[in-house]
């Protein structure tokens, strides 16, 4: 005789039952979870997005915006379409302004002839 | 009548249901109504005790829930539930066994104080000292003897909830039932 058909009586004896009450009672409990695991999810995806922001905003302040900042006077570099201003002290005391527009140029310190023969010819120009 | 419109439903159909996500609450509410009873039976039958089973059988579907957008429907529908099931109930004996300190051979001991508390079954005589017997088993063990004996399930569908092979799900349920008949020998 198998297994089954020795003990056969505990295998139908042994069946249980789950009432209609029980199976409702458990989809309402269900529902509330998944509904409470919802309803948790937006409130951790705005605390990551604010932290995500204050991260990028400090790795600005103290990596990108410094690059930003320069001596005008050690100026020497490359950039397309600026303007920039260029203030040339020289030993009279007089300020010379010279307006430099850059379209992927050099730009020098070193003032070329044109603008030194200029400067001289200047009326306001006194040779001391 | 809930019951009703749940099982008029194949799972495809259900599944299908709830990837449209106008229709995902209502179709994963007729999941639950159709499937809770046989999950229910299977961890019944696994931790004995009805609170603990309330919870494992809440979890499974919470899974099942997070789980159901990626279902890939090589398998059943009630075949995967039956795994997550099934994992649920290790997962919860194991955690039960760290977190209470049981050592392994006081899981039989454990199990039998939930039967002698169990008021929610009327054992006839001599059917208690065989449900003792059942839970003198180790737990893949006694998970494989349930759906076996209780379930009425083939090696070939147990072998795709459990990922184990027919060989070794035959060899399984062999050494539970000489188990089972050597403990319920008179002393």
């Amino acid at each position: 005789m198998s297994f089954e058909e020795k003990y056969k009586h505990y295998q139908n004896s042994g069946k249980i039952d789950v009432s209609e009450d029980y199976v409702n009672k458990m989809s309402i409990r269900i529902s509330e979870k998944i509904a409470e695991r919802k309803g948790i999810k937006i409130p951790i995806a705005w605390s990551l997005s604010g932290v995500s922001f204050a991260g990028f905003a400090l790795v600005v302040c103290l990596f990108v915006y410094p690059k930003f900042q320069h001596d005008p006077t050690t100026y020497s570099s490359n950039t397309n379409d600026s303007i920039e201003k260029n203030i040339l002290a020289h030993d009279s005391g007089k300020l010379a302004v010279t307006h430099i527009e850059k379209k992927n140029e050099t730009i020098s310190n070193e003032p070329n002839q044109e603008s030194i023969l200029e400067y001289l010819l200047d009326e306001e120009y006194e040779e001391i | 009548m809930q019951q009703q419109i749940s099982t008029s439903y194949t799972d495809k159909e259900l599944v299908d249901m709830f990837r449209d996500t106008n229709r995902s609450n209502y179709a994963f509410n007729l999941i639950v109504r159709k499937h809770t009873p046989a999950l229910y039976r299977l961890i019944k039958r696994m931790l004995i005790d009805a609170d603990d089973t309330d919870d494992v059988l809440q979890n499974t579907f919470i899974k099942a829930w997070k789980g159901l957008d990626n279902f890939r429907e090589d398998a059943a529908l009630a075949t995967w539930l039956y795994r997550i099931a099934s994992n649920e109930c290790i997962t919860f004996i194991n955690r039960k066994r760290k977190f209470l300190f049981i050592p392994i051979q006081s899981q039989e001991t454990y199990l039998n104080q939930k039967l002698e508390a169990d008021v929610h079954t009327d054992y006839e005589a001599g059917e208690k000292k065989f449900h003792q017997a059942i839970a003198s088993l180790p737990e893949k063990q006694r998970l494989v003897f349930n759906m076996k004996f209780y379930e009425d399930m083939t090696y070939e569908q147990i072998a795709e909830i459990t990922g184990t092979s027919v060989g070794a799900l035959k060899a399984s349920y062999h050494i539970a039932t000489k188990k089972i008949e050597s403990f319920l020998q008179p002393d």
